[in-house]
This record gives C-alpha cells, sequence and structure tokens, in this order.
C-alpha cells in the first residue's frame, strides 16, 4: 500500500511523517515537502472563484519515476499526503480517496484528544496504527 | 557532443544566430565586453524598405555541433560572424586576420555573411600614430578600473551560454544576463530601437552612401599596407555575393544562392585580406567606433535580405531537384539509401518544406511559416517521419506564440505600441486579421492578444502541441537535446500564460530524459530547472533542484569538486526551505519550514563552507544551525555540533561582525542565544542603605499647562514609565544584573565571558564567567558593572563568549525578555558611608518601620532613669565628600515622644564637624535615657493607694526599639538633589528600677509650703540608696516599700497650654497619646529623687512627670489664691507668732486678704472665727463663747480689688 504517509500543518511544516522502509525517510521528507508547491498551486487556482465547494482530495500531485504522490487538504487546510509505488497497480483512485478517508478520520479522531495542542508534532499511537494499517501490505 | 541550450525560448525560432567573436590576443576582455554589450543590445533591427524586423541572437561560443542541427531547425544554424580583434601594427593585423579566416572557415557551411572588427587602426586601415595611440590609451585607461572588474566577472568557470552563471551571482545578472537569451532579450527591450525605426529609412541611405565612400578607401588600405599578398590580389575582385550588404547586391546574391543551393552558402569565401574588403572594418578604437551599432545592423540586414533570397527561392523549388535535409545522427542511417523511391522523396518534399517553413519565421513571416508546417506535416505523416513532425509541430507552436504573444516594448516605449502592432500585423499580412480588443496583460508584457491568424493556435493548442512534438522526440535517442530544449521552451510559454501546473508536467519531463552529459551540464540542468520551478511559483522543487545541482558539483565520481560553486549553490536554495539568514526574519510563533530538511541543508552549507575553507562562514552557518533549529536536534548532533564548532573557533573566532560572501550575500552575526538560554534578566537596585532618594525639594513644580487637571496623561511621561525601571542606580557604584540561565547542552558549558551591552552612559564592565553544568535549571549569574557618568543607561543586552564564539544578544530578539524594562537612570555620584556604633550589636532585630537600609545596630539595657552613651562613628569610604548628615529617629508616629526622650544628640556638634572628606571619620554621642514612668502597671496614677502587694513579676522590663535614621549626601549627587539613608539600629532594655507605690500631698506648717510623700518601692533585685533633698537618703532593699517626704514650696502653675484650635484637632483623627498634665511636669522640675545602685554601680533619676495629683493634692500644692495677713493690734500673726493680748481687751484683729493677681471673684463671704487660745503653757480651754465679737462676724463682699481691711 502506501510506503509515506505525511500530516502537515496549516503553516507547511510537518506533523507527522511515517516511511515504511524508513532507512529512505530523508528522500521521502524531499518528496513530500516539494509536493507541497504542488499542493499550493492547486489550493490557489481553486480559491480564486469562492462560489466553488474545493473538493478536499487534491488527486494525483505529481509521478516520479517511482512512486505516486497524492493529496489531500481539509478545509482547516491541514495536509494529507500520501505516497505510493508506481509498480502498484492495484491502487486506483477510489482506494487512493478511501485511504485519504481513512486518514482524516483518524486526524479527526487523534484531535478531539483535549490534551493534544494543534500544531504539535503527532504522537498519538492510536493515529500510528491507523497510518500503519494503510502502509502495511494487504 | 552539442551542447544544450538552457535558455532558449521559441521566440528564438525567430531570430537569426550571429557569433560575435573574440579574435586575437591584443584585445582586452574588458574591451572586448563592452563591444559585445553595444553589440547585443541589437536584437531587434528594422529591415529598410519591409516592414518587417529580424530579430538576431548573438552567442560569443557555439560549437560544430550544435551547428550542424542547423539543417533540422534553422535557428540553430550560424547565420552571421562578427569578429572583433585589437591590432596596432600590420603584422598584428595579419596574425588577426588569420584567425577570423580559421573561425570563418569553421563555420563556412552555414554563415550568410561575416564582419571583422579591428580596433586600434585609422579607419582607413593604417597604424594608429603615437599620439593617438596615447589618447586611446588613456581612452580606455580611465575605464580600467570599473572595466577591469567586470572583465573578471565576465570570464566565468563555465560555459558562457550555461544558465547556470547568472544565477551563481545574482549581482551580476545585469552585467552577464548576456549569457542567457532570455535575460539578453529582456535587456534589450530597453534599447530596442523603435525610435530608430521611424527615422530608419531616412538615415539609411545616408549611411550607404557614406558607406559606399569609405569601402574604396578601406580596400585600397589594406592592399597598400599588405603588399606581400598581392599575389593572391589577383582575387580581389570578390564576387558580389560577398557583399549582400546592399540592396544593390541583393538580386545577385539571390541567384547566386539559388544556383547552388545548400552547399555553397551566399557568404563570401575571399579568405585574404584583399578580397575580404568591405568584411574588414577599421576604427581607432571602441569609444570612437560610434558607428558600430550601425555597421552591425547593415550587417543583419545583408543577412536578412540573403535570407529572405532563399525564402523566396526555396518557394519554387522544383520537386526534380530535391535532396534530403537530415538531423546530425539521421545522416548514418541514409547513406546508401534508394533515393528513388516514393516514400525517400516524399520526406524530402516534407522536410523541405518544413525547412520552409523555418525560413519564414526567420524572416518574419510567422502565418506563412504555419501554413508550411501544416503543409509540411500533411507531407511526413504517411512516411512515419516522426522526428521533422515533431520539428513541424514545435515550429507551429513557436510561430503561434510569435503571433499571439507578440513581444511590446517597453513601458517607456508604450506609446510606440500601435507602431509594433501595426507592423506585427503586417507580419502576418496573408493572413485574415481578427480585430479585438486586448484581453489580458501579464505583468511580464507580454499581451494576450485577439487579433491573430487564424492559423495560428490558441494557447492551449500551443501546450497540446508541444506536449505531441515531444512524444515524437521521445521516439528518438539521439534527440534528446531537442527534447530537452522543446520542454523548457514549452515551459517558457506557460509561464507567460500562468499556467504553472502544467508547466511543472514539462518540468518534470526534463527530469525523465536520460542524456548522458557532463556534471558541468548537468548542473547547468538542475540551475536552469530550479529557475523555472521558481518562475512558477514551485520554491519548494526550485530549492531542490538548487541543492541537487549542488551536490552535482561534489559529487564523488567528480574529479575536481567545485565548493565554492557547491556552497554558493546552497546558499540560493535556502529560501525554499524557509531557512532566514537573519534570525530575526524567522516567526516565532510557530515552526517556520521542515525541520529535519532544513537541519540536512544547513549541514551541507556548514560542510561546503567547511571544504572552502571559508571558516568564519561556516561558524556563522553552525551559529544559525544551533539558533534556529536546535529543539529538533538530538542530543548526539548537539554533541557533534558543538565539538564541529570548537574545532572550527580553534582556527578562527567566531565574531559578531556581518560576514559578505562572494555573491554579496550578507550574513548577518547570529547570537547564540539559546545557549545558555537566559529566562530571566533583572536590574538589580542598589542595596537599600545605598540607594539614592531624592530630597524633596521645596519648590513645588510649576505645572505649565493651562489645566489644573487634566485626565489626559501626556505620552512622555506614558513611555518613560514603560521602559524605564522604578530605581536609580548612582555613578561609580557597583551595580548588578542578574539572570537565570539554563544550559541545554549535554555537556557542562563554560562561559568565557559575559558582559552586558549598554547604551547612553559609559560604564566599567565587569565580566563574568561562569560554568553552567550540563543541562542544568536555572542557575544564577551576575554581571557587575559600574557607571562613569550620570544619564539614562540603556541596557540593550549581554554578550556572551562561549565555544569560540562571540554573541551579542538583543534583549528585544529574544521573545520572553523583549519587554522588560531596562532603562535605569544613573544619578550623579554620592558620597557612601559606614557606621559603627560602639555598643554591642544587637542579636535579633524586630524592625520597626523601613528596617531595610540598617547598616549597624546597637543593644543595651539600662535602669529606669538611668543615662547612657553610645559613640557613633561615620567613616566616609567613597571619593566623594560628605557634605550633610542629618540624623533622626524613625519610628511610629505614636512613640515618637518617648522615643525622643530616650535618644538624644546633637545635631549642631555633628554640622560643625562637616565636611567629611573621603576616608574621614566623624563621631557623635547618643544619649540613652531610661525612660520611665516609675509606675507599677497596677498602680492607678492617681496615687490612691494599691492596696494589695504588687507582685514583683509586674515590673517587667520594658525594650525600646528605634532605627537612628542618619541621612547624608554630598559630591555631586547633593547637587542633583539626591540623598543616601542608613540606619542604626538600637534596642534598648529598660529595667525597672524604682517605682512610686503611692504618693500624696500634705499641707506643710507654713503656708507657703507643702509637703510632698511618696511611697517608693524598690523593684530591682538589687538594694537601692534613695537620695533626696539634697541631703537626705536611705536605703531601700529590693521589694521594700518606703515613703519619701519632700517639702516644697507652693508653687504657682504656668497657665496650662491653649486648647486646640478646630483645625487641629480635626487633624488628629487618632485619640491624643495620654498626655502628661501640665501639672506633673511642672511639678517635676521641683522634685529631684535620685537613685543609686550599689551593685552595679549605677544610679539614675526618678521623674514624677507621670504621677497624677488629685484636684485636692493639687490644692495644697498650689499657691493658693488668696493669702491673708491677720494683724492683732498691729501684730502680725502667724503660726510662729502668736501675739499675747490680755483678756478683756478688745483686741483690734485687721485681716489683709490679698488675691493673686489674675484671679477675680465675683464674690465672697468672709467669716472670722475668733478663737481664743488662753496660755499655752497652762490653760488648754478653748472658749468661743469667752469673746465677743464687735461688728459683723460675716461679710459679703463684691468685686473685691486687693485688700479689705476689717475692723
Amino acid at each position: 500500500m502506501a510506503v509515506c504517509v505525511a500530516v502537515i500543518a496549516k503553516e507547511n511544516y510537518p506533523l507527522y511523517i511515517k516511511t515504511i522502509p524508513t532507512d529512505n525517510e530523508l528522500k521521502f521528507q524531499y518528496t513530500v515537502h516539494t509536493s507541497l508547491d504542488v499542493v499550493e498551486e492547486k489550493i490557489s487556482s481553486v480559491g480564486k472563484n469562492t462560489n466553488d465547494l474545493r473538493e478536499l482530495y487534491l488527486g494525483l500531485l505529481y509521478p516520479t519515476e517511482d512512486y505516486k504522490v497524492y493529496g489531500y487538504v481539509t478545509n482547516t487546510k491541514v495536509k494529507f499526503v500520501i505516497v505510493v509505488e508506481s509498480s502498484n497497480t492495484s491502487l486506483r483512485d477510489n482506494e487512493i480517496r478511501g485511504m485519504f478517508r481513512k486518514l482524516h478520520n483518524g486526524y479527526v479522531d487523534m484531535l478531539c484528544n483535549p490534551f493534544y495542542t494543534p500544531g504539535e508534532n503527532i504522537t498519538s499511537r492510536l493515529f500510528d496504527n491507523t497510518v500503519l494499517s494503510m502502509m502495511q501490505q494487504d | 557532443m552539442s551542447q544544450i541550450d538552457y535558455g532558449q525560448t521559441a521566440e528564438d525560432h525567430q531570430a537569426f544566430l550571429i557569433l560575435v567573436r573574440h579574435t586575437g590576443q591584443h584585445l582586452c576582455n574588458r574591451s572586448f565586453n563592452r563591444a559585445w554589450e553595444r553589440i547585443r543590445k541589437l536584437n531587434c533591427i528594422a529591415i529598410p524598405g519591409q516592414k518587417r524586423v529580424a530579430w538576431v541572437r548573438y552567442k560569443r561560443t557555439y560549437s560544430k555541433e550544435n551547428n550542424e542541427w542547423g539543417d533540422f531547425q534553422a535557428h540553430r544554424k550560424v547565420l552571421g560572424l562578427v569578429s572583433i580583434g585589437q591590432c596596432t601594427n600590420s603584422d598584428q593585423f595579419e596574425e588577426l586576420f588569420d584567425n577570423y579566416r580559421k573561425v570563418k572557415e569553421e563555420y563556412a557551411s552555414t554563415l550568410f555573411n561575416s564582419r571583422l572588427f579591428v580596433f586600434g587602426m585609422n579607419t582607413d586601415g593604417s597604424p594608429l600614430s603615437d599620439e593617438e595611440k596615447e589618447n586611446c590609451n588613456l581612452e580606455t585607461g580611465e575605464k580600467s578600473s570599473s572595466g577591469s572588474s567586470r572583465s573578471g566577472k565576465s570570464s566565468p568557470v563555465h560555459s558562457e551560454d550555461s544558465g547556470v552563471t547568472p544565477d551563481l551571482s545574482p549581482t551580476e545578472a545585469g552585467n552577464d544576463c548576456d549569457l542567457t537569451k532570455t535575460d539578453a532579450e529582456t535587456d534589450s527591450n530597453v534599447n530596442k530601437p523603435t525610435s530608430a525605426i521611424s527615422s530608419r529609412v531616412e538615415q539609411k541611405s545616408a549611411q550607404q552612401q557614406k558607406q559606399s565612400d569609405l569601402k574604396p578607401e578601406s580596400e585600397s588600405n589594406v592592399e597598400q599596407n599588405d603588399n606581400e599578398n598581392v599575389s593572391k590580389s589577383g582575387a580581389s575582385n570578390e564576387p558580389p555575393t560577398s557583399q549582400p550588404h546592399s540592396n544593390s547586391t541583393k538580386t545577385e546574391s539571390n541567384s547566386s544562392a539559388s544556383s547552388e543551393p545548400a552547399t555553397s552558402r551566399p557568404h563570401s569565401n575571399s579568405l585574404t585580406k584583399e578580397s575580404a574588403g568591405a568584411e574588414v572594418l577599421f576604427s581607432p578604437g571602441l569609444q570612437a567606433c560610434i558607428d558600430l551599432e550601425e555597421k552591425v545592423k547593415d550587417f543583419v540586414t545583408s543577412i536578412f535580405f540573403v535570407l529572405e533570397g532563399k525564402r523566396l527561392d526555396r518557394s519554387f523549388e522544383r520537386a526534380d531537384k530535391m535532396q534530403l535535409l537530415c538531423a546530425p545522427f539521421e545522416k548514418k542511417d541514409y547513406v546508401g539509401l534508394d533515393t528513388d523511391t516514393k516514400s525517400y522523396r516524399k520526406k524530402c518534399q516534407g522536410r523541405l518544406r518544413k525547412h520552409l517553413g523555418d525560413l519564414c519565421l526567420q524572416a518574419g513571416i510567422p502565418g506563412e511559416a504555419i501554413l508550411h508546417y501544416q503543409t509540411a506535416i500533411d507531407i511526413l505523416r504517411p512516411v512515419n517521419d516522426w522526428l521533422w513532425i515533431g520539428a513541424c509541430f514545435e515550429g507551429i507552436c513557436s510561430a503561434s506564440v510569435i503571433v499571439r504573444f507578440p513581444k511590446s516594448q517597453t513601458p517607456t516605449l508604450r506609446r510606440n505600441f500601435s507602431l509594433q502592432a501595426t507592423r506585427g500585423t503586417s507580419m502576418a499580412n496573408d493572413t485574415k486579421l481578427r480585430t479585438g480588443s486586448i484581453k489580458t496583460s501579464y505583468s511580464n508584457g507580454y499581451q494576450d492578444q485577439e487579433e491573430s491568424p487564424k492559423s495560428a493556435l490558441g494557447p492551449d493548442d500551443i501546450v497540446e502541441k508541444y506536449r505531441e512534438a515531444l512524444v515524437h522526440y521521445s521516439k528518438f535517442k539521439g534527440s534528446g537535446m531537442i527534447e530537452m530544449e522543446a520542454c523548457l521552451k514549452a515551459c517558457r510559454v506557460l509561464v507567460v500564460q500562468r499556467k504553472y501546473l502544467q508547466a511543472s508536467d514539462f518540468l518534470q519531463n526534463v527530469v525523465y530524459i536520460n542524456l548522458q552529459t557532463s556534471d558541468e551540464d548537468k548542473i547547468n540542468r538542475y540551475c536552469t530547472l530550479s529557475q523555472l520551478y521558481a518562475q512558477i511559483g514551485f520554491r519548494r522543487k526550485a530549492a531542490f533542484f538548487k541543492r541537487i545541482a549542488a551536490m552535482q558539483c561534489v559529487s564523488p565520481q567528480n574529479p575536481q569538486p567545485n565548493w565554492k560553486l557547491c556552497h554558493s549553490l546552497v546558499m540560493q536554495c535556502l529560501d525554499g526551505y524557509n531557512i532566514c539568514l537573519d534570525p530575526k526574519d524567522v516567526p516565532t510563533d510557530c515552526v517556520y519550514g521542515w525541520p529535519v530538511l532544513q537541519s540536512r541543508v544547513l549541514n551541507e552549507l556548514i560542510f561546503s563552507a567547511r571544504r572552502t575553507g571559508n571558516i568564519p562562514v561556516a561558524i556563522r552557518h553552525l551559529g544559525m544551525l544551533l539558533h534556529t533549529l536546535f529543539d529538533i536536534l538530538t542530543t548526539e548532533d548537539k554533541r557533534d555540533l558543538i565539538n564541529t564548532l570548537q574545532t572550527l573557533t580553534a582556527k578562527s573566532e567566531g565574531t559578531t561582525a556581518p560576514l559578505a560572501l562572494d555573491s554579496g550575500v550578507i550574513l548577518p552575526p547570529i547570537p547564540l542565544s539559546n545557549i545558555p538560554q537566559v529566562t530571566s534578566f533583572k536590574l538589580i537596585p542598589l542595596p537599600p542603605h545605598l540607594q539614592p532618594i531624592k530630597v524633596a525639594s521645596k519648590v513645588v513644580k510649576q505645572d505649565t499647562g493651562p489645566f489644573i487637571f487634566t485626565p489626559l496623561s501626556l505620552g512622555q511621561q506614558e513611555v518613560q514609565s514603560k521602559t524605564h525601571v522604578d530605581f536609580s542606580w548612582v555613578e561609580c557604584d557597583m551595580c548588578e544584573v542578574q539572570l537565570q540561565v539554563c544550559n541545554p547542552l549535554p555537556d557542562e558549558l563554560s562561559i568565557q565571558q559575559m558582559s552586558l551591552m549598554t547604551d547612553g552612559v559609559e560604564i566599567e564592565a565587569y565580566p563574568t564567567s561562569p560554568t553552567i553544568p550540563a543541562e542544568s535549571g536555572p542557575s544564577l549569574v551576575k554581571i557587575l558593572s559600574r557607571p562613569r557618568s550620570s544619564g539614562d543607561l540603556c541596557i540593550l543586552g549581554y554578550t556572551t563568549h562561549l565555544l569560540g564564539m562571540r554573541s551579542q544578544c538583543r534583549l528585544r530578539d529574544l521573545p520572553e525578555l523583549r519587554d522588560l524594562r531596562t532603562t535605569v537612570t544613573v544619578i550623579p555620584a554620592l558620597p557612601q558611608i559606614t557606621l559603627t556604633a560602639s555598643l554591642p550589636k544587637v542579636a535579633t532585630f524586630t524592625t520597626v518601620g523601613d528596617g531595610a537600609n540598617v547598616v549597624t545596630s546597637g543593644t543595651t539595657s539600662i535602669y529606669a532613669g538611668q543615662s547612657k552613651e553610645c559613640m557613633i562613628t561615620i567613616r566616609n569610604t567613597s571619593n566623594q565628600p560628605v557634605e550633610k548628615i542629618t540624623v533622626s529617629l524613625d519610628c511610629h508616629p505614636d512613640q515618637k515622644e518617648m522615643q525622643s526622650k530616650v535618644f538624644q544628640w546633637s545635631q549642631e556638634n555633628l554640622d560643625a564637624q562637616l565636611p567629611l572628606q573621603p576616608s574621614g571619620l566623624v563621631c557623635f554621642t547618643v544619649c540613652i535615657y531610661g525612660y520611665s514612668d516609675f509606675l507599677s502597671s497596677k498602680s492607678s496614677r492617681d496615687g490612691s493607694q494599691s492596696s494589695e502587694h504588687s507582685n514583683p513579676d509586674e515590673y517587667d522590663s520594658k525594650c525600646v526599639e528605634s532605627l537612628l535614621r542618619v541621612e547624608y549626601s554630598g559630591g555631586p549627587g547633593l547637587e542633583a538633589g539626591y540623598c543616601r539613608h542608613c540606619a542604626v539600629a538600637f534596642s534598648v532594655d529598660i529595667l525597672p528600677s524604682v517605682i512610686f507605690h503611692s504618693w500624696e500631698a500634705l499641707p506643710s506648717e507654713s503656708p507657703d509650703h507643702c509637703v510632698l510623700a511618696f511611697d517608693v518601692c524598690n523593684v530591682c533585685s538589687q538594694q537601692v540608696e534613695m537620695q533626696y533633698n539634697i541631703d537626705d537618703s536611705f536605703k531601700l532593699e529590693p521589694k521594700q516599700i518606703r515613703r519619701l517626704t519632700i517639702q516644697i514650696e507652693k508653687c504657682k502653675f504656668p497657665d496650662p497650654a491653649p486648647e486646640l484650635d478646630v483645625a487641629d484637632r480635626l487633624q488628629m483623627t487618632k485619640p491624643p497619646p495620654p498626655t502628661i498634665s501640665h501639672y506633673s511636669q511642672h511639678l517635676d522640675g521641683f522634685i529631684h529623687i535620685l537613685w543609686s545602685m550599689c551593685g552595679t554601680k549605677s544610679c539614675g533619676k526618678m521623674a514624677t512627670e507621670h504621677l497624677t495629683w488629685s484636684q485636692q493634692q493639687l490644692e495644697l500644692i498650689k499657691v493658693s489664691d488668696v493669702s491673708w495677713n491677720v494683724s492683732v493690734n498691729d501684730q502680725s500673726c502667724s503660726a510662729y507668732s502668736i501675739p499675747v493680748v490680755c483678756t478683756g481687751k478688745v483686741v483690734n484683729i485687721e485681716i489683709l486678704i490679698t488675691f493673686r493677681a489674675g484671679v477675680s471673684y465675683t464674690s465672697a463671704g468672709l467669716a472670722v472665727s475668733c478663737g481664743l487660745l488662753t496660755d499655752h503653757t497652762s490653760g488648754h480651754s478653748r472658749d468661743i463663747d469667752l469673746v465677743t465679737v464687735l461688728g459683723s462676724q460675716s461679710y459679703q463682699l463684691t468685686n473685691l480689688r486687693h485688700c479689705i481691711l476689717l475692723a
């Protein structure tokens, strides 16, 4: 499934990043970081006509040789980025949407914790498990 | 290997490529660059007699391989050559010309025309005279200072055409933008000769006239100068084709071109100086060569007409004379191929058509070009010539871009825009025009115009066609360069259209194109990508590629790692990672940027700076890493970084000065404000006894305002109270600032130096060097300083010197300390004294009032009534003289009266000893009196007998605590109205000695006297000897009560003090303390009872002022209001002398009553009773009846005056 899942704060700094081959984490950090450019561009192009209800799912941000990067932006401008392997053809758009929905729910649950201050790094074990479940190979 | 031109744009398809070469060794770089600057501005040249313009692209280097692509896309062909050289004599010219000829031969296959500009010769080609040379040298010499720097810059390490160079040094961009085509064009906008165009036609004719005049001269001169080459001069009658610079030769050149298509270009083949003729242009110097521009224009015009001729000729190409145009890598594929097939013929036809399109585009007819391209596609599609179909698509795209987004003039030339637009439309006059308004105007000056030929593609189609072209290109291995350039061109087109997401797709594609190129080329490619990403607003991507480029510079495979370039590239990517060079710019409220990547990039920056050998810069970067990302670093990282810092600072100490990089970037100093972290910063007031106190001035400040009261707070005071602390420091006194510091490092931190940064008043600093244990909580650091003058001292922050780094931490940069009050008023110097009291010090002291300024103390115990002396010594320990000392008692108002009786001193004595010079001494005596009321607590004050025998416990000792406040001042501080307070604390135990048990007044035998009787009780534990009435005395054992009587003269009491008036009473809110009746007070002066203790040899006086006397007793004591003298038979009668009278005789008793002055009675009754004392020896009977009273026995007196005589 996903090889990297990241949650990015409104101010574009990472709240949470998890990669499955952990040895390559830095590479994914770069990937996710640069994908923010596309996310911003996509948000800003929609933001011009305010009447449009923006869809949270942004779709494929950009493909790299080995990976595909998908983006999702909540209404509070918290960004989710999921990186999947290009070779994984079983993942269609619908599956990716499903993953984002799951991630969003997990994030909302985590945010409900009164001891969590928005803007802090996410350390919730429950959220971790949600993410891990998306990353493990079925 | 062909070079990729990373700066190419779609518009370049319409431009002529002209090579400008630096020829020979005699021309310095600087001069060449100046010539180059002048030439490259001429990138848009109006063609006389035509309504078209020629666009020119100048290059200083162009590889032959690239030139070979010229058949594939005509704009890749070098059409013209301009060589610039310098020589002073004919030999040098020879050499120069040889050089020129070589270059010309190299590009001979494509050149249309060429020029050689020679400086340093007269216009006729003769060498300059010495004088002229000097002038020339002077002329160049003036500019040498500015020029040399430029020449240094303009020879970058990289290929001149690289996209890297402008990035490397932003400041140079202005100078070096010639290296990229785009920049050159934007620059050239400034100088686009629109104004020239209008006046062009008139000028032109004159110009041509002039040139034709000039030509024979130069020719003849060349001949004269180079006689040795005469042998070749047979061919000096050059063919007219070599001079296609004037209209007159146009047709000829055309015919020549048509006769030798493709193989032999209509450029001058003359390789001798003589034959070169008009190709060589002489000028004494660059400055003198005013017509350089004109000459270049003519040159370009000549090329244009050659091209135009070729275009027109091609249009009527015959099908039977066909020839296959090839891309360089295709050539070998077509060797030996059957040329007689239909598909081959189709290919030839299609490719020629495509080439024609290219020529149309260059000739300024894009509309026609599109039609040609479309025809070519139609021809080529059946034969699957994909590469050339791709080229056609690209051609269409370029032409459409040129039509749709014609380059507009700079805003200053805006009013000529209509002219330009008309020309633009006339360019495509073969296509129908659609008039429409300008829809959108882009900030970059491009106009999205409706009015464009129908054949031109719409903006979306352009993208689509580019994509198609790329697909076709990608089918071939050898076309990587073309594909990549097409990607970049497409991207640039999209940038103009603001379609950033699509642009990013094209850029992404660039990465996938696999080209085996040199490292340098890769760096250029990444830099170009970065630049384009930056243009589409993808700053993170831009930073990413910039970083990749930097890594490429120093890749392990690279035999010559360029650390300097690497460092400067990493510096450029900081922005994309939100790394601010100035820590003040970093917002503090949230995480800014991506910490993991930031730390990575900063580490790379540090490493590259170290490798370049620029240690101070490396230290600065390291400081920044520690400052901004300290929280995310692991313990291990911290330790490593600190070690690195220490090794670096061992070589070069970290400074606080801003550092400038070669690129002009300024690295501001980074204060290490989180190592150690200061959690609190407190200015400490002076100790209480040294605090300056404003002497309340008698003169009330006159308010100048018209209002008695205003609720408006006037700004100035407000500001002052916000920044000023509420205490002052004193000049020349040690002042202290306390800091709470934490050490966040895993190791012990020893601060080599820590001191204050101040402003306003000069201070003498006493830096501290504390050592803070690892990861310890707040520990206290005191920083001392001594102000050297008075005024407002503003403490800006603190400086530290640790780990070899100096930092200046300003409080305003520290968010938690930003709002502190750090301005303190320093008042002029005040003296400082020490006090010593001769009494033993107090162990415990319950403070009375403000006891904080107590410097010394004294304690003693005395018996009630006893007196003791205490010597107080004042020593001046400062450099200022003490000019004023005031001693006062500081106590509760209720006790004031009582304490002032206990402590007494002589202020006059003290004043007499002033002023006290530095290190001088002053002593004064405080007299302590055991003040007591001498009453037992139970005994009532009215003197009635207390029946019970008192318990000795009741006679408690009384403790009097008091502060003797010494207020002193002197020197400049006194003038400024300040003083200091210090105090001596006294604790005096007053032990009971003797008390009055009871007392009464008895009449004395004499009417003038009365007797006061006191029962005194010894309440101390020793025998007491009482002394009274001068010589009477007795001994009193402890707890013994004895009466002593004192006869005193009746006294006249003074009038009681006047009643307090109403106002005073109102002021006294508290009930007045029990006052001592003035009777007692007065009486006290007459009674002297002394006691002395045999054991302790102490003595004292009993005061009676606290005794209260009843009215009856007072009557006895007082001198009575009425005095009388009784005289019997004129014999005065008193108690001591009783007149003797005989029985039976009339005795005349005269009573003289005297009223005391001031006493008036309205009426008085007087009754006289006469008694008879018959015989004081024998008869003792008293019989009133025996006396007969004559006259009235009682008498009513009214309004008596003085005396009444009574018979």
